[in-house]
């Protein structure tokens, strides 16, 4: 995990200080220039950022200095001069050379091939260790445990063939006066069944496992000798990933068609066995390579939100290093997978937002003693797929904003008030620039750098940014993003005569059952549930009905049932067809957006369906049925 | 030959063109402005009204919308509902497809599409060309999105 963490640091640092490099060559052409020197100090403040998670500290001193002239220089963007910008052009460049160097150091550390990393309790072993170290260190590498026992000689032969049937073979054995000394190795998550047996074993014969050295020694060693990476990364454009998707989707849809035609000419070839064998059987293959071929592409363009997460673990980590601060950090929906470009920009604001709770909102533990708190501030980390968006929360159990001193601040920084009723309004002050309440500035924060720039990198994703904030209990801001593109297992339902997409994350339960079953109060159905009555409403998305014969009864609908505002809810359908993972679009940029249709998709037949957003659709149905509530049986 | 009067004309560049029916008017546009045309595939309908909308349909993995930017076919389109494409078929309806901006693609359902090529002074400067003494709309894309 570390591995790709850093190679993601070093991607993103690259990325950083060519943008202000571009921004700096095209400074004369640029219109705004408040907000190019804005971008340029927010780059340079993440690289620094960067630096300091990884032990760039060189770097990280530069980027700071640098930091610190731009943030004097951005008060007056106007009068910067062809000077100033050469200086931070020279600036920018020491920080790449340093950073090269120090990338360069990292590369070229290597480990030195010493003893596998195995104490062990005698020195029975070390000639085997000795001739095998490559061997051994692979299988450390791969989770593997070592132990040593001393078998007596007489039960040595018996407890070997256990241990083999256990699936443990010795790798090697030494007779000795005090009986056979065994070495053997296990993978524990793999053979957890048999650890109580190893270890009992273990104890009674006086063995030990072998643990692991805790350090390695590294040595530097002249860059000529150093050995390649081992990942190589190679940059594409991401049109380039697009074009290969299409045509990744179009090879599905010929292969289906193909699949298709020859089904519907079987009867003709059921006399040649030998052709229908060898085409179901090439068929099965070019499936299976497309779907491989499917999933690699789209892994290039879809990632785990855990990988964003894990960063900010690490920051979280660095922080507690260094501060008398001792922060417990939580993660939940870390399994999201979002498009790549969507997380590469939600680094910066999420790392701005967490060093704020850990910094300005969560309390030392001493004061946290004092209101009654644990010693240990709460930092929480989630993620959830709601319809069409993912919201992301970024949690703390702190202080909590202070709306008065909010506005104390702005009034002091000669800043407009006069408008603002609402302590929302007041509090969205803190997505000011350059607006901070922070009395002094730390490594961490503190430079007002942080609320302006989360907003709007959120805002260039199309999303948005709020906040929640008691004092005294915390601080909540949520980040709402649309969903650019994601793969989402969905139930394909028909509604009169048209198929949708349905996340199956909307649906808790579902089940097949005569319309008849339904209770009916008028015109408003209800669903018995384990013992509630639960509000039936209809999936009406259409006002036109595309069923064939539409007078036609429908002999069983589908009932499904979901939360709505903490309510569970049902909803009908007229057919459930099938369960798929299908990747889910934005809908084209030229149609009218619509509150029920969150996206498209592609089935594998070739026609495109669109997905619902149920919530968005049971909440207008909600709202508009009055008075509603699970009606509870009394008998 | 070389004694005859050339005409200024014979010295224009032709540009490409075609023409089609759209609902029951005929528009003519640069051929570069038209991205393909499609054989009716098929669409498949917004289930709610989305203005100037018919459905969308799936092209090699692309979903593109099919609007109506001038609102010919909402008629058919509400009254025949699921035989609506069934209708567009027998009208021999074809699918003429924009790039608009880079990536944003569009379609119109047309008929009667034909190559022509005009000159510039044939082009003029007014929204109708004259081919043939025939009136034809000049149908520039991205005015018409623009508008919509």
């Amino acid at each position: 995990m570390d591995d790709e963490l850093l190679n993601d640091f070093i991607e993103e640092s690259v990325d950083l200080i060519e943008k202000v490099k571009v921004a700096l060559a095209h400074w004369d052409n640029t219109e705004d220039k408040v907000e190019a020197i804005n971008s340029i100090y927010r780059w340079v403040h993440t690289i620094k950022g960067g630096c300091g998670i990884f032990n760039y500290t060189t770097t990280a001193h530069l980027a700071h200095s640098l930091e610190t002239y731009l943030g004097d220089l951005r008060k007056e963007a106007q009068k910067i001069s062809a000077a100033h910008i050469s200086h931070i052009h020279q600036e920018i460049e020491k920080i790449e050379n340093s950073f090269f160097s120090q990338n360069s150091e990292v590369s070229t550390s290597v480990e030195i091939k010493q003893e596998p990393t195995l104490e062990f309790k005698t020195e029975y072993f070390k000639p085997y260790v000795d001739d095998n170290t490559e061997l051994l260190n692979d299988l450390i590498k791969d989770g593997f445990s070592f132990f040593e026992v001393i078998l007596p000689k007489d039960l040595a032969d018996k407890l070997i063939e256990k241990l083999k049937e256990y699936g443990f073979s010795p790798i090697d054995s030494y007779e000795r006066e005090e009986g056979i000394a065994t070495l053997c190795f296990v993978k524990l998550e793999a053979e957890s069944k048999y650890i109580q047996s190893i270890e009992n074993l273990v104890t009674h014969y006086q063995g030990q496992w072998c643990s692991p050295k805790p350090e390695v020694q590294k040595k530097d060693v002249p860059k000529s000798q150093a050995p390649a990476q081992t990942q190589e990364v190679l940059r594409v454009p991401l049109e380039t990933v697009n074009s290969i998707l299409d045509h990744v989707w179009e090879l599905f849809l010929v292969r289906n068609q193909m699949n298709h035609l020859f089904k519907e000419n079987k009867n003709f070839l059921k006399d040649n066995h030998a052709f229908v064998q060898q085409f179901e059987s090439l068929d099965n293959l070019l499936e299976r390579n497309i779907h491989e071929l499917e999933s690699k592409t789209m892994s290039m363009r879809l990632s785990p939100i855990k990988k964003v997460f894990d960063r900010l673990e690490k920051v979280v980590e660095e922080y507690c290093q260094k501060s008398s601060k001792k922060i417990q950090l939580h993660i939940g929906g870390a399994g999201i997978d979002l498009d790549k470009k969507v997380l590469d920009q939600l680094n910066e604001p999420l790392i701005h937002l967490i060093r704020n709770a850990i910094d300005h909102g969560v309390e030392d533990s001493t004061q946290r003693i004092q209101k009654g708190k644990s010693t240990n501030g709460n930092v929480t980390l989630s993620a959830s797929l709601q319809g069409n968006e993912v919201h992301i929360f970024v949690k703390d159990d702190g202080k909590g904003i202070d709306a008065n001193k909010i506005l104390e601040s702005a009034k002091r920084k000669g800043l407009a008030t006069e408008h603002l009723k609402t302590e929302q309004e007041i509090l969205e002050l803190i997505f000011a620039s350059g607006f901070s309440t922070a009395e002094e500035v730390t490594d961490v924060s503190g430079r007002g750098v942080g609320m302006d720039a989360v907003r709007k990198s959120i805002q260039e994703l199309g999303g948005n940014v709020s906040l929640e904030t008691k004092v005294g209990k915390g601080t909540t801001f949520k980040i709402t993003l649309p969903l650019t593109m994601s793969v989402s297992k969905c139930l394909i339902v028909e509604v009169k005569g048209l198929e949708y997409g349905i996340s199956t994350k909307s649906v808790q339960s579902i089940e097949k059952i005569s319309p008849h079953a339904l209770k009916k109060n008028g015109v408003d159905e209800y669903y018995e549930f384990h013992g509630d009555l639960l509000p039936c409403y209809s999936l009406d998305v259409s006002e036109k009905d595309f069923r064939r014969e539409p007078d036609l009864p429908i002999s069983n609908i589908h009932v499904c049932v979901t939360k709505v505002q903490d309510k569970l809810v049902a909803f009908k359908v007229d057919n459930i067809l099938q369960t798929l993972n299908v990747v889910i679009k934005p809908l084209p940029t030229l149609m009218e957006k619509h509150p029920y249709l969150s996206g498209v998709s592609i089935l594998p037949a070739g026609n495109p369906i669109f997905i619902l957003n149920v919530y968005e659709n049971l909440l207008r149905n909600i709202q508009d049925r009055s008075g509603a509530k699970n009606v509870k049986r009394t008998a | 030959m070389l004694n005859e009067q050339l005409n200024e004309d014979d010295f224009q560049e032709q540009v490409i063109h075609l023409t089609f029916s759209y609902g029951k008017k005929r528009f003519c546009a640069p051929v570069d402005t038209i991205k393909e045309i499609v054989d009716l595939p098929v669409i498949i309908p917004t289930p709610v009204s989305l203005e100037h909308t018919l459905g969308i349909f799936n092209l090699r993995g692309t979903v593109i919308p099919v609007f109506d930017p001038f609102d010919f076919f909402i008629k058919e389109f509400e009254q025949r509902g699921p035989l609506f494409t069934h209708f567009l078929q027998k009208q021999k309806t074809r699918l003429l497809i924009f790039e608009i901006k880079s990536g944003v693609l569009s379609s119109i359902p047309v008929t009667e599409v034909n190559k022509v090529e005009l000159s510039q002074n044939e082009l003029g400067s007014d929204h109708f060309i004259e081919i043939n003494s025939v009136p034809y709309e000049y149908f520039d894309v991205n005015k018409v999105w623009e508008k919509k």
